[in-house]
């Protein structure tokens, strides 16, 4: 691989046309352990071939059951797992796991935001902190302390919370922490991991509303892994559906969800618990 | 069996979390609580059960086919805990106790209300495992052997196998993946029906509660605020909080396209 001489600046390797982030023939398995000395272990496909595209300023939502390789595709996607076979591209450009002064620049166009505010905020750590952290390990340059302040106030918290410690915030309020913590840095693409499924109905429809306001404001493309299919349905625009590592379908959010295809897809419909 | 839960407050250190509550249960119906983190609805479960910790003061009236329970020693209350009344949690992972077979858990409220043989047990606790839809070989599989779909059954058979009148289910499928709640839920509706039992099925969402529940109590804050027949809350809620509580379910849950 040669080296790239600038890895921190790639706007001259920008191509404007193509998908923001673009995985193909994307697959991974594993090794079992051995249960014989006499015999290898068994291969284990998490994935098999998978291609998922995140177009500029597209939301896509990837759903599938537990064990169906939503988080093996995930990982690959951003980097922190290498492919078996396939590849990943940001922007035109090859991503793959990488010292972290090498990836700085792909860590800084993207944001993740995980499922469980209770575990994903350190403890030890105030809320300016946790917020600010970002712009310190991928030496963002510029003012941190007013940065902070500014994704503060535009998730809906008070700026003047940078003192407080998680403990002291709501399910709710560490959400937004959450999320603040993941575009502090101005990327151009975030990835939810289940983003709501621990927040009572009244917060979630105030973290979705946020989540579908900082995508608007920012230009944000978003990639969503869920099996909430409400939250999939009000936010995103394609939907691909994983099942025992493969995609089984993909396209429109109203067709793959109003018309669905794949005996899974329609199970999962027909589950759905609705008030209608 | 009728629940009545009248007036009931329960005080933790000075602070009500459950204020003025009162709640009737009719026999063989499914009643449903619905409210939020710190609504007070698994503070009223708790109290049903006699389960609320030591320096929780109860006062009002939560009576069983009228026997009162308040005021009841645990020494009084055991006998009607798993045998009349039993309850499901939110968490098949923490209800199970991971060194005993799903077989002998099953089979205990059976060994603890009354004399019963081992093969007797394992017969009753395998008709039970039958009837939540699991094979016999599960009985003797450990907890950790099983998907979360699979352990929430076989907490419902521990809960069912002593025949209880009044079975109480805090957030039951919460934990669960959508497919595997649309089956536990189907399952509640049958057993309950089947048995005669009544149901207090409590839950922080609407969508869950409108697949399980005829009528419903809405809590805020310890009180109840709005009850009624599931489809009118649903409808035309009065209270503030049940209009939050829709608006926000309409907002962020499926709706039929």
């Amino acid at each position: 691989m040669t080296a790239d001489p600038t890895p921190d600046s790639p706007a001259d390797q920008t191509a404007l046309d193509g998908p923001l982030l673009s995985g193909r023939g994307l697959s991974r398995t594993f090794t079992l352990p051995r249960r014989s000395p006499f015999q290898p272990g068994a291969v284990r496909h998490a994935l098999v071939e998978a291609d998922l595209d995140v177009g500029r300023g597209e939301s896509v939502a990837l759903i599938g059951e537990s064990g169906s390789g939503k988080s093996t595709l995930v990982r690959l996607l951003l980097a922190l797992d290498r492919p078996t076979a396939g590849t990943v591209t940001f922007d035109g450009r090859e991503v793959r796991p990488d010292r972290a002064s090498r990836l700085r620049w792909f860590r800084r166009r993207t944001g993740v935001v995980l499922q469980d505010p209770y575990s994903s905020l350190d403890p030890r750590m105030r809320i300016g902190d946790v917020v600010a952290e970002p712009l310190r390990l991928l030496r963002v340059p510029g003012d941190h302390r007013r940065a902070v302040a500014e994704v503060l106030d535009r998730v809906g918290l008070d700026p003047r919370d940078v003192d407080l410690w998680p403990h002291e915030l709501s399910g709710g309020q560490r959400q937004r922490v959450a999320l603040a913590r993941a575009v502090v840095h101005g990327p151009d693409l975030l990835v939810g991991d289940e983003p709501m499924s621990a927040l009572d109905v009244t917060v979630r429809a105030q973290v979705l509303a946020l989540l579908a306001e900082l995508r608007d404001d920012l230009g944000l493309s978003l990639l969503i892994v869920s099996h909430d299919v409400g939250l999939v349905q009000h936010l995103a625009d394609r939907v691909a559906v994983l099942k025992d590592g493969r995609v089984v379908e993909q396209g429109a959010t109203s067709d793959v969800l109003g018309r669905p295809q794949h005996d899974y897809t329609r199970q999962l419909i027909a589950s759905v618990p609705t008030i209608d | 069996m009728t629940l009545d839960v009248d007036d009931l407050t329960v005080t933790i250190d000075g602070r009500p979390v459950v204020d003025g509550v009162s709640l009737h249960l009719a026999d063989g119906a499914r009643l449903g609580l619905i409210g939020e983190s710190g609504s007070g609805k698994s503070m009223t479960t708790l109290a049903v059960l006699g389960l609320l910790p030591p320096r929780a003061v109860v006062t009002g009236s939560i009576r069983l086919d009228g026997r009162e329970l308040v005021g009841l020693s645990d020494r009084q209350m055991a006998p009607l805990r798993g045998a009349t009344i039993a309850a499901v949690f939110q968490d098949p992972r923490t209800a199970l106790d991971p060194v005993v077979t799903i077989g002998r858990q099953v089979a205990e409220p059976l060994r603890l209300h009354g004399r019963i043989s081992r093969s007797e047990a394992r017969r009753r606790a395998v008709a039970a495992l039958a009837e939540v839809g699991l094979d016999e070989q599960v009985a003797d599989a450990w907890p950790h052997q099983l998907s979360g779909g699979q352990r929430q059954r076989a907490v419902i058979a521990t809960a069912l196998i002593a025949g209880p009148a009044v079975l109480l289910a805090d957030e039951p499928t919460t934990a669960l993946d959508v497919t595997t709640q649309a089956e536990v839920l189907a399952l509640f509706r049958r057993l309950v029906d089947e048995r005669g039992a009544s149901l207090l099925f409590v839950t922080h969402d609407l969508a869950v509660l409108a697949q399980v529940a005829e009528e419903a109590a809405v809590l805020s804050r310890g009180r109840v605020v709005e009850s009624g027949p599931v489809a009118r809350l649903l409808g035309s809620p009065v209270h503030p909080v049940t209009r939050g509580l829709v608006e926000a379910t309409r907002a962020t849950t499926w709706r039929t396209p």
